[in-house]
């Protein structure tokens, strides 16, 4: 898949996350904000293969677990990292190059300290990957957890 | 590349690309164990510097799917159908990452495991479960298990 192929996204989706990191070694990832919601998304290349040749679940687990807390933030309206305390992936059906993973996230429930969320990622409408996810909510003075790069 | 790693580990042959471009990985046995480990470097981390939750998920989804390979000394592919990992505490950069596998049940077609991830000082920082699929004898994906691991 060529670099032009990778970047044959939807509408709206932009590059995501900082680039000298996990998503500067396996993406492009991409991600759009709609409605108040986060979804983050990839088109599956060679170097996201298993030695079956659809999509390793380590990647698809790296595409959710941001899902979760990226989209946990953007839906409680937070400037923070929510860091993961568990998630949970069930791997679904497997996917294979070419096609566009895309998340979405839905917060269960938020006390001031965690959240608890599902989160699902799509191949044409189809979910691939199930998970629910639980996070911490850093404490204001907390500053490891400042978002103090845009991510889009 | 880095081949900084503790006495007796040796690179992992493990053919998908994916780890080709985020590994190596390495391995070494311990009592009839697979140890799997790898030395977290900064392309590994995310945004607050440390080990990113999808390079621990990928490192755990890897720790228990070769462990089956390794302690069933079977070359099949065995699909993940299920994993669920606690994040107990962050590593960084230059911190060296190990997990062992305990097999706890083998049926007919699926296999239950867990699994433990610690750094080099024996902190923990993750305890995983998962759920694994056998596929049939005669899998057309089947690697030989000593060409994985010698």
């Amino acid at each position: 898949m060529t670099p032009e192929q990778e970047h044959d996204v939807p509408e709206g989706f932009k590059v995501f996350g900082v680039q000298d990191g996990l998503f500067g070694l396996v993406g492009p990832v991409f991600g759009r904000i709609t409605d108040g919601e986060a979804h983050l998304g990839f088109r599956v290349a060679e170097k996201h293969l298993n030695p079956t040749r659809t999509c390793h679940g380590g990647m698809l687990a790296t595409l959710v677990d941001v899902q979760i807390g990226f989209g946990s933030a953007v839906a409680l309206k937070q400037q923070k990292f929510f860091p993961t305390i568990n998630l949970n992936c069930d791997f679904l059906a497997p996917v294979l190059t070419g096609q566009w993973v895309e998340g979405r996230t839905e917060v269960v429930r938020a006390t001031p300290r965690m959240v608890f969320c599902n989160a699902m990622l799509l191949v044409e409408g189809n979910p691939v990957l199930r998970a629910n996810g639980i996070m911490k909510i850093p404490s204001d003075r907390d500053s490891r957890f400042e978002m103090t790069r845009p991510q889009t | 590349m880095t081949e900084d790693v503790p006495a007796g580990f040796r690179p992992a042959r493990l053919p998908a690309p994916f780890i080709e471009g985020n590994g190596p990985m390495f391995w070494r046995d311990e009592d009839g164990y697979l140890i799997l480990g790898i030395r977290v470097e900064p392309r590994h981390t995310n945004a607050g510097g440390t080990l990113h939750g999808g390079m621990l998920m990928t490192v755990v989804d890897m720790q228990l799917n070769s462990s089956l390979n390794y302690q069933l000394d079977t070359g099949l592919f065995i699909p993940t159908v299920s994993i669920n990992v606690d994040f107990l505490a962050p590593a960084v950069a230059g911190d060296w990452v190990q997990g062992r596998t305990e097999v706890l049940k083998r049926g007919g077609s699926t296999v239950f495991t867990d699994c433990r991830i610690i750094k080099q000082d024996g902190t923990l920082i993750a305890r995983a479960a998962g759920i694994f699929k056998l596929p049939r004898n005669g899998d057309p994906n089947a690697l030989d298990p000593k060409e994985l691991f010698k």
